[in-house]
């Protein structure tokens, strides 16, 4: 199994998130991207490192996912308060934050 | 008496903040208690204060009670406190003039009425007042430089009169302006020292051995941090509206002490180590002063309010100060020092007067004051005196700063341009003239004349027993000082002779 | 002359003992702490005078003051006689003037104000005649500036009266630029303040270059505003609005004199400045005898035009002071200081006496009053001395002062100096007797009714007249001169001597002088006679004595030759009439319009300029800084635009801007 293909599906998974991050107006949407591209770069570690014969990738790759798990609690916590107030999580009318 | 040495200046300087941290914890409601508590605290300060006195030696001319303890060791400076002829007036003056303001105000506290945090901000100021007077580190200096800008700003901004915010602001931004520059030449000073040091003294002594560019503009950041403090013209505007809005005792502390640590940071730290940027900027400190002078008596002339007025007869004042230290000649110095006490004394006093004015009246307006020798005639009394003081009549305060002054621009320091500095002379006689002007028009329509018809049948209490206790000081020390110049010379000149002989040119 | 020194201090006590006890001590009555004590001091004056004449030495003493850097300073006092001299006159005056006002002053108010700033004045003057250095010296005159301007608005009521004094006070202190920068000046030139050792100094050509004229020009300016030369003495006729004894003492016989006294005393500095003594044509001309002479001409043409007495006085002041600055500037030291010294006397007793008039009638205009010689005879017969004093009518004092004067002036060659100077005399007799015949002969035009003043006040006046009649035998010409003998200081002495500036013996020419100098003035007196005494006046009208038979052959050429006559007094008459009316008449108005405008434009013109920097403060310079606040404001907002809140587009912003990081760091790399 060549290495480029990994490469491949991990940059194919990371655009993929890149898009909804950007594109999606629900917010479960915008972290469920997230989550596409925190898991397309574990692809790239897992690969990298087996590649390298070091075991540093999926070290770091358990890292990620550790980190990508707190976040999503966080981040669905925030979202729940964002319905309970505005009965909708589109986050283009979140920006409460305008300058 | 070793431990009164080494402790006097600290306990003297750090006494007045101790003492406000305790007050933080006396409720606000137990009012006798902190006015009670803030004075005793004010006069312990004043007690050490004239124990120093005492223990000073006249007849040395180096620094006396110093202490030199690391403190900072990772930026290299040390707590190096000491106080010499030049600062010793100035410290005195300022432990008397915070003790007069907690008297004067035992009755008159501005409104938000809130004594606690008013005096408490007071001491803290008195504290950085102090502690800059006689700090011999440069990043020491700057610490108790900027401690003083605080309370200043909330005093102001607070207590202070319709316009308070603005001018709060104004004050705060445009002196930390300055002070920010100051730093930028504090730090080229330590790095350009060999061996890279902030202590004043050894800066003095050793000299800093750089390009005369160089040392230009390290002297232009100081000089900037410095003249706006003072204020020298044009970086005066800041002035008359801290002034006007402040309330009387923020007034009198900034006019009496404030605007000395500017002309002091001259004296102490911009001429001795930088003598030959000084003699570059000499001419143009002369040039700049002469005109604050005239500029200030000429903006009185115009002033219909009456704390505004005294203002900028502050800018005028502090004209002579600075040409008398851009003369760079001990005789110039020693004028600056004691013009700085004299003017100290005098509009600290009129801005007393000012308040009680204000209190009575209701206004500072000057079409709607008169007649003041009528109706309030003592105090009208004391306003005539110290109005002479201030246009610098000989007997009174005021003259001997001044005619030093000029004494000394005749002749300024070897290397300068003489024929300038005689005619900043000339011009700075002029300017006597215009502050007699603008003081005699003030005293027409405020205290002579007839009572306006909308006072008329109002009865004015006359001085009361916390004003007089607070104001007898002073009135005695514009007399004492006109008469006696060396109660202050004898002490400066001490100190001045060898440090600035032959120094510059 | 040992205890001199107590004397300025005692008087000080005098006026603070006053302000603050006289009220609960002495039920208002405060001269009566201050009355004993100049009495005391003109006793003290008194004493010194018989110690000066029989040969007493010249007293010294100083006490340690302050060290300012570049020199010391010390306060003490030199009495010599010429100290005593002006001591005399100070405390005699102030004494006078302070008995006179226990009663002119009765029931004014501030009555305790008044004498307290008297007192403190008389203190100025003696420290100013007493010190030692320059610098005290101007302590005295500065001193004596402000009481000056207490006492002229002692009225303030009257706005008119507090803009006199502000006045009085500014153009003084106008001219004290000069004598500060002077002092200065001397102080670098000598390295004190000291005055003998200023004039030593001086005397020796020790002054460096030019600095000299420098320093005697500045300190002349100061002259000239505190003794109201031309032209700053636009102050003194409005300084009547104070009280007529304040007028007496400060605005006749002392602090306007301060100015003459300095150049008395550094006189050194003047000679050697403007070449005094060397007098030849042109350089005759100099800064001192020029404006002394301007000034004795001026005040007297003025003084012409005047109704108001005081006003008449006031400018009789300033013409006398111009002879005294002369009178230095010819270099006749003795004179000048004798005409000081004699002035000082008829001079108050002048002023006091038309404060008499003025208290019993109510009113300063001459033209209201008149006849009073029937009803106020003890100031009317004082009046009279003090009127020939002042024209120079021998024997009394000020003929023999002026002459004086006048004859250094020829005698030193500054004939065009005599010129004028006798041109003044005839104009001061000419006016005085104006103001004499219209205020006290012919008939009471006012409304009041005028009485004798009370014993107070004629007994000042009789007390007053009798130096000013006999003071004059002190001061008689050549050998005869007691007063220069016993009052000359030893260094005027040597200048003096140097310069021959002194005829010694008395020849035919001092005779014919003061021949010229009498008969001048008795054509003074006699032309206001003829024109101003109410029963002649009607009788000089052309054209009075019409009656048919000299119309008639042999008598018609009589006639022609009475008319001629006729028209030469017509011619005379119109001439005369001509200088009093239009001549001075256009003299006063320059004065008025032109010099009092520039400086009441100076006024408003700094007003004006002072409202224009203030302006530019404000609007300019503070607008500056305040535009630098509402840019930082407005560049703030103008960036807010970034900040949309949204979300995405900050993760587009952080996403994009990664992806370019990476591109560059692979690309470095």
């Amino acid at each position: 199994m060549k290495l480029n293909f990994f490469l491949v599906l991990s940059a194919f998974l990371f655009s993929v998130g890149i898009y909804g991050v950007l594109a999606r107006r629900n917010a479960v949407m915008l972290l469920l991207s997230v989550e596409l591209m925190l898991n397309g770069v574990n692809i790239a570690l897992v690969a990298m490192g087996v590649m390298v014969g070091n075991i540093t990738g999926q070290i770091f790759a358990l890292f990620v996912i550790a980190v990508a798990a707190a976040e999503v609690g966080v981040g669905l916590g925030l979202i729940l308060l964002v319905y309970r107030n505005k009965q909708a999580v589109n986050v283009d009318e979140v920006d409460l934050m305008k300058g | 008496m070793e431990w009164f040495e080494d402790s006097a200046l600290s306990i003297a300087t750090f006494v007045p903040f101790i003492g406000a941290l305790i007050m933080l914890v006396i409720p606000k409601e137990k009012e006798d208690w902190l006015k009670g508590f803030a004075l005793a605290v004010s006069l312990t300060s004043l007690a050490v204060g004239i124990g120093i006195l005492f223990q000073y030696d006249y007849g040395l001319s180096g620094l006396q009670f110093e202490v030199n303890v690391p403190w900072i060791s990772a930026i290299n400076t040390r707590y190096h406190v000491g106080i010499d002829g030049i600062s010793l007036p100035l410290y005195a003056l300022t432990l008397g003039i915070v003790v007069l303001c907690i008297l004067y105000s035992w009755h008159h506290f501005p409104e938000p009425h809130n004594p606690k945090m008013f005096l408490i901000l007071l001491l803290i100021l008195e504290t950085g007042m102090l502690g800059t007077f006689v700090a011999l580190d440069l990043i020491l200096f700057f610490v108790f430089f900027e401690i003083v800008l605080l309370p200043m700003y909330f005093l102001i901004g607070i207590w202070g009169g319709a316009n308070r915010k603005y001018a709060s602001i104004k004050f705060f931004l445009f002196t930390l302006f300055g002070s920010a520059f100051m730093l930028v030449s504090f730090i080229a000073m330590y790095f350009l020292s060999q061996p890279h040091t902030f202590d004043i003294v050894t800066l003095t002594e050793q000299g800093l051995d750089i390009a005369r560019s160089t040392g230009i503009w390290v002297f232009t950041g100081l000089f900037l941090g410095f003249a706006i403090k003072v204020p020298m013209w044009p970086f005066h505007t800041w002035l008359p509206d801290a002034h006007t809005e402040a309330p009387t005792v923020g007034s009198v502390v900034l006019a009496a002490v404030l605007l000395k640590l500017g002309t002091y940071g001259f004296v102490r730290i911009g001429l001795p180590i930088l003598p030959e940027a000084a003699a570059t900027w000499a001419p143009w400190i002369g040039l700049l002063a002469v005109i604050g002078i005239i500029y200030g008596s000429l903006c009185c002339l115009a002033q219909t309010d009456f704390k505004r007025l005294i203002a900028f007869s502050s800018v005028g004042h502090m004209g002579f100060v600075m040409l008398g230290i851009a003369t760079l000649t001990p005789t110039g110095i020693n004028a600056a020092i004691f013009g700085m006490v004299a003017h100290g004394v005098v509009t600290g006093m009129l801005f007393f007067l000012a308040g009680s004015m204000h209190e009575r009246y209701h206004t500072r307006d000057i079409p709607r004051l008169g007649g003041m020798i009528n109706s309030i005639p003592r105090l009208a009394g004391v306003l005539v005196l110290i109005s002479f003081a201030s246009l610098g009549l000989p007997a009174l305060a005021g003259f001997p700063g001044e005619f030093t002054s000029m004494l000394a621009a005749f002749e300024p320091a070897p290397g300068l341009d003489a024929a300038a500095f005689r005619v900043f002379l000339i011009v700075a006689a002029v300017g006597t003239v215009l502050t007699a002007g603008y003081m005699l028009y003030m005293l027409q329509r405020v205290a002579q004349g007839p009572i306006p018809s909308e006072w008329e049948g109002r009865r004015f209490h006359d001085i009361n027993s916390f004003e007089y206790a607070s104001w007898t000081p002073l009135i005695i020390l514009t007399v004492a000082l006109g008469v006696f110049p060396g109660i202050i010379f004898n002490v400066t000149n001490e100190t001045v002779a060898p440090l600035f002989t032959g120094i510059f040119g | 002359m040992e205890i001199f020194w107590l004397l300025p201090i005692l008087n000080i006590a005098a006026c603070v003992l006053t302000f603050f006890f006289a009220r609960s001590l002495a039920k208002g009555k405060a001269h009566l702490f201050t009355v004993p004590v100049v009495g005391f001091s003109w006793l003290v004056a008194l004493f010194a005078t018989g110690q000066v004449i029989s040969g007493h030495e010249v007293v010294s003493q100083s006490v340690e003051w302050f060290d300012f850097g570049a020199g010391s300073l010390r306060m003490g006092v030199h009495i010599d006689g010429f100290a005593v001299v002006m001591m005399v006159v100070v405390t005699s005056i102030s004494l006078a003037m302070q008995v006179y006002s226990i009663s002119y002053m009765r029931g004014e108010v501030r009555y305790i104000t008044y004498f307290a700033i008297v007192a403190f004045f008389t203190a100025g003057m003696m420290i100013l005649v007493t010190a030692d250095n320059l610098f005290l010296a101007i302590f005295g005159w500065e001193i004596m500036g402000l009481c000056s301007y207490m006492l002229i608005g002692h009225y303030h009521e009257d706005i008119a009266n507090s803009g006199a004094a502000i006045k009085a006070f500014l153009t003084t202190r106008t001219g004290d630029l000069g004598l500060l920068i002077g002092a200065i000046i001397c102080f670098w030139m000598v390295g004190t303040f000291d005055i003998e050792a200023i004039n030593l100094a001086a005397f020796e050509g020790e002054f460096t270059g030019h600095m000299i004229e420098v320093a005697a020009i500045a300190l002349f300016i100061g002259v000239i505003g505190k003794s109201a030369q031309f032209p700053l003495h636009t102050w003194l006729p409005d300084a009547m609005a104070g009280p007529t004894p304040v007028s007496s003492l400060i605005h006749a016989a002392t602090m306007v004199v301060a100015g003459v006294y300095l150049v008395a005393r550094l006189y050194p500095v003047f000679v050697e400045a403007f070449d005094v003594a060397q007098a030849t044509g042109l350089r005759s001309v100099h800064l001192v005898a020029l404006v002394g002479a301007v000034t004795a001409l001026v005040g007297a043409f003025l003084a012409l035009v005047q109704w108001d007495l005081k006003k008449i006085l006031a400018y009789s002041t300033i013409s006398q002071l111009g002879y005294m600055i002369f009178g230095l500037g010819v270099g006749a030291w003795g004179a000048a200081v004798f005409h000081l010294f004699t002035h000082a006397f008829f001079k108050a007793l002048l002023f006091l006496g038309s404060g008499s008039v003025i208290h019993a009638t109510h009113t300063q205009d001459i033209r209201e009053m008149g006849g009073l010689r029937k009803v106020m005879p003890r100031t009317y017969w004082t009046w009279i001395v003090g009127t020939l004093a002042l024209c120079g009518v021998a024997p009394a004092a000020g003929f023999f002062s002026k002459d004086e004067i006048l004859a250094g002036a020829w005698h030193n060659s500054y004939q065009w100096v005599w010129i004028l100077g006798v041109v003044g005399a005839f104009m001061t007799a000419f006016y005085m007797f104006r103001a004499t015949h219209l205020t006290f002969h012919g008939e009471y035009k006012g409304h009041g009714h005028p009485h004798e003043s009370d014993n107070y006040i004629t007994g000042v006046l009789i007390s007053l007249a009798i130096p000013s009649a006999l003071l004059g035998f002190i001061g008689l010409p050549g050998q005869l001169n007691r007063f220069d003998r016993w009052f000359e200081p030893e260094i005027i002495h040597e200048v003096v001597e140097k310069y021959g500036m002194v005829k010694e013996e008395i020849t035919s020419e001092t005779y014919l002088l003061a021949l010229v100098s009498l008969a001048v003035v008795g054509l003074g007196i006699g032309l206001a006679t003829m024109l101003f005494l109410p029963k002649w006046r009607d009788s000089w009208v052309p054209g009075g004595l019409h009656s048919g038979w000299t119309r008639r052959a042999p008598l018609s050429y009589g006639r022609t030759l009475l008319e001629n006559k006729l028209y030469l007094d017509a011619l005379y008459g119109t001439i005369t009439l001509w200088i009093r009316d239009d001549l001075s008449r256009a003299s006063y108005w320059v004065n008025q319009k032109i010099i009092d405008r520039v400086v009441d434009f100076a006024g408003t013109a700094s007003l004006a300029l002072g409202r224009g920097a203030y302006l530019f403060d404000q609007e300019g310079l503070d607008g500056f800084y305040d535009g630098l606040g509402v840019g930082a404001n407005r560049s703030g907002r103008a960036l807010r635009s970034i900040q949309t809140g949204q979300v995405q587009q900050y993760a587009g912003v952080l996403i994009v801007a990664a992806t370019l990081f990476g591109i560059f760091f692979i690309l470095v790399n």
